[in-house]
């Protein structure tokens, strides 16, 4: 058994985090698995290759040595855009696999029209891409092959409900607060426990209508008309009747959504999905009369990601808790670009699964930060991650967090701890920059298409 | 570190012409550079309307003299004004030292007569305007006297570049308005290091009593809510930051008007005489070289992207000279910058993967990198990045000029002729022979408007 066999094998224990491995020996593991993806990926990976050559390593001897191959989360968005608003889909491809494993060029996309043909078409040939939207409208492309798909969904089963497991029994139902058809990560998650956990007939989305990445790059696009000074009043009016169309459409679909949760209140089911769609849900449900902790104590209701620059309530948080009452409500840490969450426990802590390698660094990313005297260290989180065959699984992330290696947790489980203090550093900074410069760019002279 | 790095820079308050030093408030991050102001009384700061200010009614000519001999003081630093505030600057951005040193050693020459004269002569046809009222006879037969009044301005200053405090100083001082400036955090000291020379030779004087400056966190609405009101100021004049223009528009409203130097950046044209000879490649790259690392490339003026016509190996040659002359020790940038940020070298390692489509010349180590691509990247390049991109005709790379752009600079200088309708069309303000992007045109517009008749209130006196 390889070194990765042996770790991966850790993600089939009942609770993965309560492993019996002394942190040195799996520390060792965790090496060797590396290494041995390393070999594996560096022939085929050219900015891993290129990297390494750099960097002047080709044995990862110490966490230390990890640090400097880490690629930053951008490196999937590193694409030119004008590759996708020109429709340059041979070119797309190509930078693909400067990041990737598999030979994408050899897939002819000569016919293809857009970038979910071209997804499509990848998807064809055993390259499943998913997409996540940065606020620039710029997608990061991550590419799983069917190895990786199976991988994923394994992980994705492994802390459902964490810390109290919910019986894959197919007995309850499973609702998706979100579109289901998407070229996203948690389409594929969903389709796991939909298959672990969902009574026949009783998985539902938001919406099972395709949902298009080129949606997002035609956003992309009108910005680059207000750019390039080619936009016209008609087109930006068009563009502004649209988004309110979408919203009245997305209204409805949660209107519809919120009945199918309602309905199933007195039993136990599995709802997951953002804060937005969760947020109106409550406020249809409020409408409609049904008062606050009608849930089944059984219910499980996952809700995921930040605000992302929604305006809610200061308490909205002690709201939705009296709204959803008695019921489950398990929280986890998570990246599109890493194979494992990271779930709480009962103590409130984030538990780094064993077979991932947390590297705490400083703000730049380029080096690893010692703890502190009590064992805690603030700084940027990083992880190696062995989970992906065909992607280098050393990211850094865009987050700050207060993390430990060997403080203790209260409920008892081993290895390294991160707090419920997780925030992104793109939203750390605030406040007006006082370094004040004559230089700008474009960007600073478009306006967002509605409001504003 | 040392000590001595990490101390606290004091930074000096003028209120109404007089200097202040304290330390009551401390700025910046805890174990980094940290500075300390005095405590801010905002009734010093500001000029009541209920009077005119103390220079409206001085003659032009006498304000000249101040200027002239407070340039005198400057140039031999007299009061030794000058070296302690280039000290704390430096400390702030030890990379600029050089530059500093080059700068500091140049901002008397913003006080030359013929310089000041010839600002006045053209951007308000003389003294007389300013002095007193002018009468001018109009269609109707009516006689009307025009008077270009002294201003009451609020300046938000930029820190990039040295010379922009002091020429603002020297702006100013000609309207014989009030002048409040809000001190940038990237340059505390420049600005009030010329008026502390002013206040020792010409102590109590009308002109340095119409000039306070004072730093507060940019957008603090403790401070902005109440000074950035027509009771005080007639406009506000903003220099690049889309933050603090932005923060400030909110108090933007009838009677309080914004004069905004945009967020700018610029570009250069390269035309196929470039590949004349090879003196051509060296005169060109150089002249490039000099316009795209204007402070270090953190200027408006500087050039990032530059657009050029010729066959693919030609251009690469051209691109091999550029980075040979980026890391050059220059009146105006100093031979090894900021080192490329980390996610930024990551982005450009990916592109040099793929090398059919970019090739990269340079290094990552502050000294220069150019890029050549089929279509300008999507990095905003700075810290000493070129993006050369090939086009057919340089009327053709119009299309990736736009109201960002500010200047253009052009080789061979005789091919502006060529381009600069389309271009001031596209939005382009400025069109330079390549390398001269760093020397504005004193007293001719800047930014698309002449900046001392805007800053003036014109007034009638109708017959």
């Amino acid at each position: 058994m390889t070194a990765l066999e042996e770790l991966l094998d850790l993600t089939k224990a009942p609770d993965p985090i309560r492993h019996s491995l002394d942190a040195a020996d799996l520390e060792d593991l965790q090496l060797a698995a590396a290494n041995e993806r390393l070999e594996g990926q560096r022939p085929q990976i050219p900015v891993l290759d290129q990297r390494c050559d750099e960097v002047g390593i080709t044995t990862i001897k110490s966490r230390e040595d990890l640090v400097p191959l880490l690629f930053s989360h951008a490196t999937y968005k590193s694409y030119p855009a004008s590759f996708v608003s020109k429709g340059q889909w041979d070119r797309l491809s190509l930078w693909l696999e400067t990041v990737t494993t598999p030979k994408i060029s050899d897939v002819d996309v000569s016919d293809v029209t857009d970038v979910d043909g071209w997804l499509e078409r990848l998807k064809e040939h055993g390259y499943h891409l998913v997409a996540t939207s940065g606020t620039t409208g710029k997608n990061s492309f991550l590419l799983m092959d069917d190895a990786d798909v199976a991988m994923s969904q394994g992980m994705s089963l492994a802390f459902v409900g964490y810390p109290q497991v919910i019986p894959a029994r197919n007995d309850r139902p499973i609702v998706l607060l979100v579109p289901g058809n998407a070229p996203m990560r948690y389409c594929y998650g969903f389709k796991a426990y939909t298959r672990a956990f969902a009574r026949p007939g009783a998985s539902h989305t938001l919406t099972d209508e395709p949902m298009r990445v080129s949606d997002n790059i035609r956003a992309a696009a009108l910005r680059k008309a207000m750019a390039d000074g080619s936009i016209t009043p008609a087109e930006l009016a068009a563009a502004g009747a649209e988004d309110e169309q979408r919203r009245i459409r997305m209204d409805a679909a949660i209107r519809r959504i919120t009945d199918i949760v309602l309905g199933y209140r007195d039993e136990p089911q599995y709802v997951l999905g953002p804060w937005s769609t969760w947020w109106r849900l409550m406020e249809l449900a409020r409408e409609k009369g049904i008062p606050d902790g009608s849930f089944h104590p059984g219910t499980v209701a996952s809700i995921t990601g930040g605000l992302k620059g929604m305006t809610l309530p200061p308490d909205y948080q002690e709201q939705m808790a009296r709204f959803l009452g008695d019921v489950q409500r398990p929280k986890l840490y998570s990246m599109s670009e890493y194979s494992t969450v990271a779930p709480m426990c009962e103590a409130g802590m984030y538990h780094v699964a064993p077979w991932m390698t947390l590297l705490m660094l400083d703000e730049s990313g380029e080096r690893l930060v010692e703890p502190g005297a009590d064992g805690w260290v603030t700084g940027r989180v990083a992880f190696y991650d062995p989970g992906w065959q065909s992607r280098w699984g050393g990211i850094v992330s865009g987050d700050q967090a207060v993390a430990s290696y060997t403080a203790p947790c209260e409920c008892g489980r081993p290895g390294p701890i991160i707090q419920d203090s997780i925030q992104r550093y793109s939203e750390l900074s605030g406040g007006a920059d006082d370094k004040l410069t004559c230089g700008g760019t474009i960007e600073q002279y478009i306006r967002g298409v509605v409001g504003a | 570190m040392t000590a001595a790095d990490t101390a606290v820079l004091p930074v000096w308050h003028v209120l109404q012409g007089v200097p202040r030093a304290g330390t009551d408030a401390v700025y910046g991050p805890a174990g980094g550079q940290q500075f300390a102001t005095p405590r801010l009384e905002l009734d010093e700061l500001v000029w009541s309307r209920l009077e005119p200010g103390p220079a409206f009614d001085l003659p032009a000519a006498e304000i000249i003299d101040l200027l002239v001999a407070t340039g005198k003081a400057l140039r031999d630093d007299t009061f030794g004004h000058l070296a302690e505030a280039r000290e704390s600057l430096t400390a702030t951005a030890p990379h600029n030292a050089r530059i500093f040193e080059r700068a500091y050693a140049d901002l008397w020459q913003l006080f030359d007569r013929d310089r000041i004269e010839f600002q006045l002569d053209n951007e308000l046809g003389g003294a007389a305007v300013v002095d007193g009222w002018v009468p001018r006879r109009g269609h109707d037969g009516r006689t009307t006297q025009v008077r270009a009044f002294p201003p009451r301005l609020v300046h938000i200053l930029a820190g990039n570049a040295p010379g922009l405090g002091p020429s603002s100083i020297v702006r100013c001082a000609l309207t014989k308005g009030v002048h409040l400036f809000k001190l940038p955090s990237n340059d505390l000291f420049t600005t009030t290091a010329v008026l502390r020379t002013m206040a020792v030779l010409f102590p109590g004087h009308p002109v340095v009593r119409s000039f306070s400056a004072a730093y507060w966190r940019g957008g603090d609405t403790a401070v902005e809510s109440i000074l950035f009101r027509p009771q005080f100021f007639d406009k506000l004049i903003a220099w690049g930051g889309e933050a603090t223009i932005r923060g400030a528009l909110q108090y933007i409203g009838p009677g309080f008007e914004l004069v905004s130097f945009d967020p700018k950046t610029s570009i250069s044209f390269i035309g196929r005489e470039v590949f004349g000879s090879d003196e051509t490649i060296a005169e060109a790259a150089d002249a490039a070289a000099t316009d795209a690392t204007l402070y270090n490339q953190e200027a408006c003026v500087s050039s990032r992207f530059q657009y050029i016509e010729g066959g693919l190996a030609d251009i690469d040659r051209y691109c091999e000279a550029l980075a040979g002359r980026l890391g050059v020790e220059r009146r105006t940038a100093s031979a090894t910058g900021v080192p490329v940020p980390v996610d930024v070298r990551e982005e450009l390692e990916v592109l040099r993967q793929m090398p059919k489509l970019y090739r990269l010349w340079g290094n990552y180590d502050g000294t220069g990198l150019v890029i050549r691509s089929d279509e300008p990247i999507d990095l905003h390049p700075s810290g000493k990045i070129v993006n050369v991109v090939p086009v057919e005709s340089l009327r053709d790379a119009v299309r990736y000029a736009d109201v960002a752009t500010q200047t253009v600079g052009v080789y061979p200088p005789e091919r502006k002729a060529e381009v600069r309708d389309a271009l001031a069309s596209a939005g382009v303000q400025r069109v330079v022979p390549l390398g001269g992007a760093g020397q504005m045109a004193v007293g001719f517009p800047h930014d698309g408007f002449i900046p001392l008749h805007r800053f003036m209130r014109w007034v009638n006196d109708e017959g």
